[in-house]
């Protein structure tokens, strides 16, 4: 059911297209056919940690993240309380992607948290001021252009980069971090294997001054041989077990207690209770 | 467009109203078009079948199209002063700390 709406929204997505006067027509044909459910491979991780070119301060960070984690802390992951992941984490793709493409956008819609991409593929360009005339966002704002690589009159990748993010941001829940200025710049190819049409490529490179250099590494999706694939709903704060008050981070136990995340963690404030009735 | 859209979990309310869904029994039906009078104004005819109402129950919104939109990100927990800790509601106040939201609350336990 749900995958039948979804079809109905790429209909009318299209009916829309064509209908408003002036469109230009949209021929499909000159597409990959990217329809279908898309899950990653393995686990939600960016890549080895070892690998990643992080800067002295940003690996002392990262470390110090480790140890954090290691006592209960959620180090620098910040999405623990349903914060969005953010470019470039959410190409971990931790719910099933979709991908739908229009004329003048294509959309890799994702559950989980506010995952979904929205890539303008309108062949504007990167307005002036971005971050003044754009508020910045954690998805950033991305722009695309499809390109067809081989002369066969079909398109056979987008490209496309993604600026404008605002933090805090880590690559995946092991805390490894982007640096704090939000100046995070993310290059991507997308693309379908030639020899399997069931394979999605993305190469991905990420510009950050908490890198020494830019970060390269591909992501592989498989499609769904269903043809009519689950579609299932996340609502991250629907069973969220965590909440932070003040700097500290608790948890609820399944009675509903608030309990402590670490030993020795001290308990809340509670200054604005009247302690003497209870 | 014509839609149907069933299996609805419970707590998936309509604006407050006690929902009697609890067997996902809602069902609601779309009907999506645009207004032939004005191509910029989008109509959702949307009709609630649900037992907590006596009758199907009809409402039409309208939707308006913006050419050079700005899109917005609107993350609800990234500043989120409401916490529930068992089955109190408490608010987190600009200093961080934990205040009742009403008076003589209990403290969390």
């Amino acid at each position: 059911m749900l995958n039948r709406s979804s079809l109905g929204s790429i209909a009318l997505a299209t009916a829309l297209c064509v209908t408003i006067g002036g469109a230009r027509a949209f021929d499909q044909s000159q597409y990959p056919d990217l329809k279908g459910q898309w899950q990653r491979i393995g686990a939600p991780r960016w890549g080895s940690a070892s690998e990643a070119p992080l800067t002295e301060e940003y690996r002392a960070i990262f470390e110090a993240n480790l140890r954090n984690q290691a006592v209960g802390g959620q180090g620098t992951d910040p999405t623990f309380t349903c914060l969005a992941p953010g470019m470039p984490r959410v190409m971990n793709v931790y719910e099933p992607m979709e991908i739908v493409i229009t004329p003048h956008t294509t959309h890799l819609l994702m559950q989980h948290i506010h995952d979904s991409r929205r890539i303008f593929t309108d062949g504007r360009d990167w307005p002036q001021n971005l971050d003044q005339a754009v508020e910045p966002t954690f998805a950033g704002y991305s722009i695309g252009h499809w390109v067809d690589e081989d002369g066969d009159g079909r398109y056979d990748a987008l490209i496309v980069e993604t600026r404008n993010m605002k933090g805090p941001r880590t690559y995946d829940s092991t805390g490894l971090p982007l640096h704090q200025d939000n100046q995070t710049v993310v290059k991507e190819r997308i693309y379908l294997s030639n020899s399997d049409p069931s394979a999605l490529y993305d190469e991905i490179t990420v510009i950050d001054h908490a890198l020494t250099r830019p970060w390269t590494i591909a992501k592989k999706y498989v499609r769904n041989t269903n043809k009519d694939p689950v579609w299932l709903e996340s609502v991250c704060a629907e069973n969220n077990r965590h909440v932070v008050i003040g700097k500290e981070n608790y948890f609820f136990s399944a009675d509903g207690y608030l309990m402590p995340v670490r030993k020795g963690q001290p308990p809340p404030d509670l200054r604005y209770f009247n302690m003497r009735k209870q | 467009m014509r839609g149907v859209t069933a299996g609805l979990v419970f707590g998936a309310v309509l604006a407050g109203m006690p929902d009697a869904a609890m067997a996902h029994q809602a069902v609601v039906k779309e009907r999506i078009s645009l207004v032939k009078a004005d191509p910029n104004l989008m109509r959702d005819e949307i009709t609630i079948t649900d037992h907590a109402l006596t009758r199907p129950w009809t409402v039409t919104r309208d939707y308006r199209r913006e050419h050079n939109a700005i899109w917005i990100e609107t993350i609800c927990s990234e500043d989120n002063r409401q916490v529930r800790i068992g089955r109190e509601n408490y608010y987190i106040n600009a200093d961080d700390q934990l205040t009742p939201t009403r008076k003589g609350q209990p403290p969390p336990t």
